[in-house]
């Protein structure tokens, strides 16, 4: 139910009229929010980005599903590499006592381990997943979409009652 | 730029500060009975709490926290109290409260409501025992080891028979098994000679020496063929001493074990003469006992929820040390915060003074301060101090102080409290059988101290009541040691007790003296102590009686094997060197009766040269 809901919506935006950049600027933003703890202060910021900047919400909602399913499997590294990066380098402790010790970013709980490192892997990952997957829709588009279209597997999900009524509700949303 | 999802964000964001506005009130003070509860392990209520997110202001107007032991009664309640939290601070998630004002409180007020908690059951990871795990299970121990004295028990006479019929004696079974097992040990032995037969090589290397004559023997050859045989007989004299050596290693480790063993008999016999005397609750009339019986419970009881309470104090305080955290393993998507801290800055918590006031139920007012609650000592440079007044009309007075210093590397903690010119009226002052029921008249005073000094803790507790007059539980159907303890307190107007413990993380002792100790020793000893010796010798003799034979026998083994054995040996030892020097005198005597053949030999051979040179010559 979950997987099909999903496919439903990813042939959705890959064949819709959005921009690829829109489509991979909505990716990674949803990722941010997703592979992080989700009540955090930088996922509020993210929140009101998505919201007032001209990125695909549908593919930041898709993103933040997929991606939330990672950080559950990826939490032990995230934590090693949090707890790496705020203990083990003596280099770094004076920026975050600093940090500790100042307003407001003191409420961002970046000395959490999981914060910590899902974040620096967020951040590492934003500019390659907003290329791949800008490129990935363009390539899709021009190229795989087509043959997609013929595969059996897709016209009988297409043709079913629940794919009729996500595009229903889409369009009517639209 | 998403016109539309900007108004979106501020309509939710409208509603979010609205919401907080009207329900912040309600599910804070939700929020907050639940932990406490949870903490407490009992209700904890707050009343009306109100929040003011503007000025920062929070207030209650009541507080209860209730007795986890009796759900009925509060441990704490108070009355209406207020404090303003610092807006800057929170900005750097900093809670910073100046003043706090906690007014009438009181302890052990009775609750309308039933106050017990069900709280969740969480599997916690046992934690590394600490000098307040081990001092508080040491002082429990040393407490529960005091000997119960019943009085309606100990005024009967003890019924030996019924002991004696249901009397396990257990070192018969233990010194059948170590007769069996030494037994084994003497019979290798004895098989072992059986079996090499020694005597019989000794008999036939004897008759082979007492053979060779060494001066009836004529000619060389013969000499030589019984050089021969005394070679042989040596060599038959090395292998029995191979034997003979490593036997006597073997045998001695034997004969050491059995008797190192058979010591243990005696000391088997003794535990059980403790194992019976346990079963007939024949008390030690040692003074130490009856202070510690009457007083030593209520003591330790009262120490070791300080400790407890010390120990949670000092755990929170090592939780937000800087100092290089230790690696946890959090729950899936939870992490662990690190704290990062330098002098100079905020700590994360920090209550400036808490200004405290309220009676006890016996109506002594009390007032004081306790300062400088924070999370981080070292960043303020000042300890957290508690100190605490109170008196009453009547003269009685009250004084706790406390120091929860964390500056240094080495924690410490200290504790005084004075209470001077206390009424003892309508005061019981223990559950002991051996104490008297209540007080009716007399004034006490108690004073008492603790340290804590990283892993040191010492401290000390004396009091004395007098002028006392005292209501027996009892005035009716007294048995002989029930009456006698009624006239000790007839003949008495004052109780006093010192109790001192010290401990460390390997030991603990807890002594405590009363006068009490030696006044019902003293008289109790003039009724039991005969009768206790009595049960003691009768106790004894039975035990002897069951444990004679197998004592006997496992002794008459021991001596009996040791000797002969040891005697056997000895024996070969002789033998085998006397046969040795026989055998090397023999060779000796032989070599030189060769040699004077030889020469012999010689002289002839020279003579008959000269005889046949003076014929040709």
């Amino acid at each position: 139910m979950l997987i099909i809901k999903y496919l439903s919506k990813l042939l959705k935006l890959l064949q819709s009229g959005e921009t690829p950049g829109r489509l991979a600027g909505g990716f990674i933003l949803g990722m941010v929010m997703g592979l992080t703890p989700f009540w955090n202060i930088h996922n509020l910021i993210v929140f009101i980005l998505i919201v007032i900047i001209r990125v695909n919400i549908s593919m930041a909602l898709l993103a933040f599903a997929v991606s939330s399913g990672i950080a559950y499997l990826l939490d032990p590294l995230f934590h090693n590499l949090g707890y790496w990066v705020l203990v083990n380098i003596e280099s770094l402790k004076g920026l975050w006592t600093a940090m500790y010790n100042s307003p407001l970013i003191a409420l961002t709980n970046f000395n959490n381990t999981v914060v910590m490192g899902s974040l620096i892997v967020s951040i590492l990952l934003l500019a390659p997943v907003y290329f791949l997957v800008k490129w990935g829709v363009v390539v899709y588009r021009e190229k795989i979409n087509a043959k997609v279209q013929q595969w059996k597997i897709v016209q009988l999900f297409k043709s079913s009652k629940l794919y009729t009524f996500y595009e229903k509700i889409n369009d009517w949303r639209q | 730029m998403r016109w539309k999802g900007i108004i979106t964000l501020l309509v939710l964001a409208g509603l979010f500060i609205a919401a907080s506005l009207i329900f912040t009130d309600t599910w804070l003070e939700k929020k907050l009975e639940k932990t406490g509860s949870d903490i407490m392990g009992a209700r904890v209520e707050l009343n009306r709490l109100d929040v003011s997110l503007i000025g920062l202001h929070v207030r209650w107007d009541s507080l209860q926290v209730t007795d986890a032991k009796d759900t009925w009664k509060n441990i704490l309640t108070t009355g209406r109290s207020e404090f303003d939290m610092d807006f800057l601070p929170l900005l750097r998630k900093k809670v910073l409260i100046q003043n706090v004002q906690l007014s009438n409180i009181t302890s052990g007020t009775a609750r309308t409501t039933d106050g017990k908690w069900e709280k969740k059951v969480k599997v916690k990871k046992e934690s590394k025992p600490n000098i307040f795990t081990k001092t508080i299970d040491r002082l429990e121990q040393q407490v529960a080891q005091a000997p119960v004295w019943d009085l309606k028990q100990l005024g009967k006479k003890v019924n030996l028979d019924s002991i004696i019929t249901i009397l396990q004696v257990k070192s018969p079974a233990k010194i059948d098994s170590l007769f069996n097992d030494i037994n084994s040990r003497y019979t290798h032995w004895e098989d072992t000679f059986k079996k090499v037969n020694p005597e019989a090589d000794f008999q036939r290397i004897e008759t082979q020496i007492k053979a060779i004559e060494p001066a009836k023997i004529k000619s060389i050859e013969e000499l030589q063929a019984s050089l021969k045989t005394v070679n042989t007989v040596k060599a038959d004299l090395d292998s029995l001493k191979k034997f003979v050596t490593s036997s006597k290693t073997g045998l001695k480790a034997d004969l050491d074990y059995s008797s190192t063993n058979f010591k243990m008999v005696e000391d088997w016999i003794k535990e059980d003469y403790a194992r019976v005397q346990d079963m007939a609750k024949l008390p030690d009339l040692n003074a130490q006992n009856i202070g510690k019986f009457i007083f030593g419970a209520q003591v330790v009881n009262k120490v070791n929820r300080v400790l407890a309470v010390t120990g949670q104090v000092r755990e929170y305080s090592n939780r937000l040390k800087s100092d290089k955290p230790k690696k946890e393993k959090p729950p899936r998507l939870k992490g662990q915060f690190i704290h990062f801290s330098s002098k100079g800055r905020y700590p994360d918590f920090w209550m400036k003074k808490a200004l405290i006031s309220g009676s006890t139920l016996q109506g002594l007012s009390f007032s004081g301060q306790v300062t400088d609650i924070v999370s981080e000592q070292k960043f303020i440079g000042k300890p957290t101090l508690v100190e605490i007044n109170g008196s009453r009309s009547d003269g009685a007075a009250l004084h706790l102080g406390g120091e929860f210093n964390y500056l240094e590397s080495e924690p410490r903690e200290t504790y005084k409290l004075d209470l001077i010119g206390m009424p003892m009226n309508n005061i019981k002052i223990s559950e002991s059988p051996l104490a008297p029921g209540k007080l009716t008249k007399g004034k006490g005073q108690l004073n008492s101290a603790m340290t804590i000094s990283g892993d040191h803790i010492s401290g000390n507790i004396n009091f004395i009541a007098d002028a006392l007059q005292f209501e027996m539980n009892k005035t009716q159907d007294l048995n002989k040691l029930e009456k006698t303890l009624q006239s000790v307190y007839e003949t008495t107007s004052m109780i006093d007790f010192n109790a001192g413990w010290v401990s460390n993380n390997d030991d603990t002792r807890f002594t405590l003296n009363s006068n009490l100790d030696d006044l019902i020793t003293a008289k109790f000893k003039s009724i039991l102590s005969a009768e206790i010796n009595e049960a003691k010798t009768k106790l004894q003799a039975e035990v002897n009686k069951r444990v004679a034979k197998h004592k006997a026998e496992i002794t008459k083994l021991v001596d009996e094997k040791t000797r002969m054995l040891s005697t056997q040996m000895q024996s070969y030892e002789d033998k085998l060197n006397s046969y040795t020097q026989q055998a090397e005198n023999r060779k000796k005597e032989i070599e030189a009766r060769i040699e004077q053949e030889k020469d012999k030999q010689k002289n002839k051979l020279k003579d008959q040269t000269k005889d046949k040179l003076k014929g040709v010559l």
